[in-house]
C-alpha cells in the first residue's frame, strides 16, 4: 500500500508554498527594478562627518 | 509600496550613481571653460564676517501652502537667503531676492527652466511643469510664465550669487551668466575620494573646485552649503517636505510617467505613506524622496549646526533636526542674535 501513497501527489499546501515563494522572488526582482529607475538628482556619499573634500587645501 | 529598508536604500543610492556620475562628469569638463571661482573663494570672501543665520527656501508645496515668504518678509531677518533653483520664481515673483540660489541636478531640459528658458519652444514635449507642485505658478500659461521669469531673473540676477555644481548643463551655466550672476563652482562628491579609481578624486584634478557632499538632492546641497561654506550656526528649512501632502493625486507627483510604466493601472502602489507626528498627518512621499529625507537625517547628527525644519509639513523630522513653526524659528534666532 505505501508504494501506492508515496510520491504519487503533491500536496495542495506545498504547491501554495512553491508559488508564493516564486511571488515573493518576482516582486523582489521588480522592486529592485523599480528602484533603479526611481534615482534621485545626484549622486550621494559622505565620509566620517567630512561636508567638503578639497584635497589641496586640507593638505595645506 | 512599505517604508524602505537599508538594502534598498542602498538601491536608490547606487542607481542614482549611475544615472548620475558619468553625465555630471562630462559637463563638469563642458563647464570648465566658465570656471573662474569657487565656494572656496566665497570662504575667503567671508571669512571675516560674523556667522549669519541663513534660510534654505526649497521648493516643496507647504512653500505654498504656508506661504512661508510672507512671514519671512514680515520678520526683521537679516540673515541670509538661500534658495534652491525650484523655488527662485517664487521667490523673486513674492518680493523675496536671495542672495545665492544652488543648482546641482545634471538633467538637460527640465532645470533650465526654474532660470526662465530661452529655448522653450525647442524643448522635448514635456507635460512636468503642468503636473508639478514645486511652482504651481508655472502650471498653466506655460510660455507667458517662461518670459516672465526670464525678466525677473535678468532683472535681479546681478543681486544674486550662483552656487552652481559642475554638474549642471552649459545652457544653466550661460543662462546665469547672461543674468549678470556672480558664479562660485563645486562638484558633487561623488564617491568616496580615497578609493581606487575615485571618480570625485579624478574630477577634482582636473578643475581642482572642492567636492561638497549633496544629500542627493538640491534642497540638502543648500543646507550643506550654508553650514559648511556660509558657516551658519543656525539654518532655518522652508519648503523641504520630501513628500506630498495628504490626498494628492498621484499624477502630481515627481516619478509619476515611471511609477506609471512601473504599476501599470495603479501607479500608487509606488508610494509610501509616512506619519508625521508633529503634524498629526500622514504625508505620501515616493522612493528618491524618502532616500533623501533618510540621507537628510543622518547628515544633521553629523553637523555642526543647528537645523530647525520649518517647513510646517512634509517628513522631515527626527535626528537632529527642531521641527518647528517657521514664527517660532525666527523668534528664537532673533533673540539669539540679540542676545
Amino acid at each position: 500500500m505505501s508504494k501506492f501513497l508515496r510520491g504519487n501527489y503533491k500536496l495542495a499546501n506545498s504547491e501554495k508554498l512553491d508559488h508564493d515563494v516564486k511571488e515573493q522572488e518576482v516582486s523582489q526582482i521588480f522592486e529592485s527594478k523599480a528602484l533603479e529607475k526611481l534615482g534621485g538628482s545626484i549622486a550621494f556619499v559622505m565620509k566620517s562627518s567630512k561636508f567638503l573634500w578639497d584635497e589641496d587645501e586640507d593638505s595645506k | 509600496m512599505k517604508i524602505l529598508n537599508e538594502q534598498q536604500l542602498k538601491s536608490i543610492s547606487d542607481a542614482t550613481f549611475k544615472k548620475t556620475a558619468d553625465i555630471g562628469l562630462r559637463h563638469a569638463q563642458e563647464n570648465s571653460i566658465y570656471i573662474k571661482k569657487t565656494i572656496r573663494d566665497l570662504r575667503k570672501e567671508i571669512v571675516n564676517e560674523p556667522p549669519k543665520p541663513v534660510i534654505v527656501i526649497s521648493a516643496g508645496p507647504s512653500l505654498h501652502r504656508k506661504k512661508s515668504i510672507e512671514t519671512i518678509k514680515k520678520a526683521d531677518f537679516k540673515g541670509c537667503i538661500v534658495a534652491v533653483d525650484g523655488s527662485l520664481g517664487h521667490c523673486l515673483r513674492n518680493g523675496i531676492v536671495p542672495d545665492f540660489v544652488v543648482t546641482v541636478d545634471p538633467d538637460a531640459h527640465r532645470i533650465i527652466r526654474w532660470f526662465g528658458d530661452p529655448r522653450l519652444s525647442e524643448r522635448p514635449e514635456d507635460d512636468y511643469f503642468q503636473r508639478q507642485d514645486l511652482d504651481p505658478a508655472l502650471n498653466k500659461d506655460e510660455v507667458a510664465r517662461n518670459q516672465e521669469l526670464i525678466d525677473m531673473v535678468n532683472y535681479y540676477g546681478p543681486q544674486i550669487k550662483g552656487i552652481v555644481s559642475t554638474s549642471v548643463t552649459c545652457e544653466i551655466t550661460q543662462r546665469c551668466l547672461d543674468a549678470g550672476m556672480n558664479l562660485y563652482w563645486w562638484n558633487p562628491l561623488y564617491d568616496d575620494y580615497e578609493s581606487k579609481d575615485s571618480l570625485s578624486k579624478k574630477l577634482y584634478r582636473l578643475n581642482k573646485v572642492p567636492c561638497m557632499v549633496t544629500g542627493g538632492n538640491v534642497g540638502s546641497s543648500a543646507w550643506v552649503f550654508s553650514h559648511t561654506i556660509l558657516n551658519a550656526q543656525d539654518v532655518l528649512l522652508v519648503g523641504m517636505d520630501f513628500s506630498y501632502p495628504p490626498g494628492t493625486e498621484v499624477r502630481n507627483t515627481q516619478y509619476y510617467e515611471i511609477l506609471q510604466e512601473l504599476f501599470p493601472g495603479k501607479p500608487e502602489k509606488g508610494l509610501i505613506e509616512v506619519y508625521n507626528p508633529h503634524l498629526k498627518e500622514t504625508w505620501v512621499t515616493d522612493p528618491a524622496y524618502y532616500w533623501y529625507s533618510q540621507i537628510f537625517i543622518e547628515m544633521s547628527q553629523k553637523s555642526p549646526c543647528k537645523t530647525y525644519n520649518c517647513t510646517e509639513g512634509g517628513i522631515l523630522f527626527g535626528g537632529n533636526i527642531e521641527f518647528v513653526n517657521l514664527k517660532e524659528a525666527l523668534f528664537q534666532v532673533l533673540q539669539t542674535e540679540e542676545s
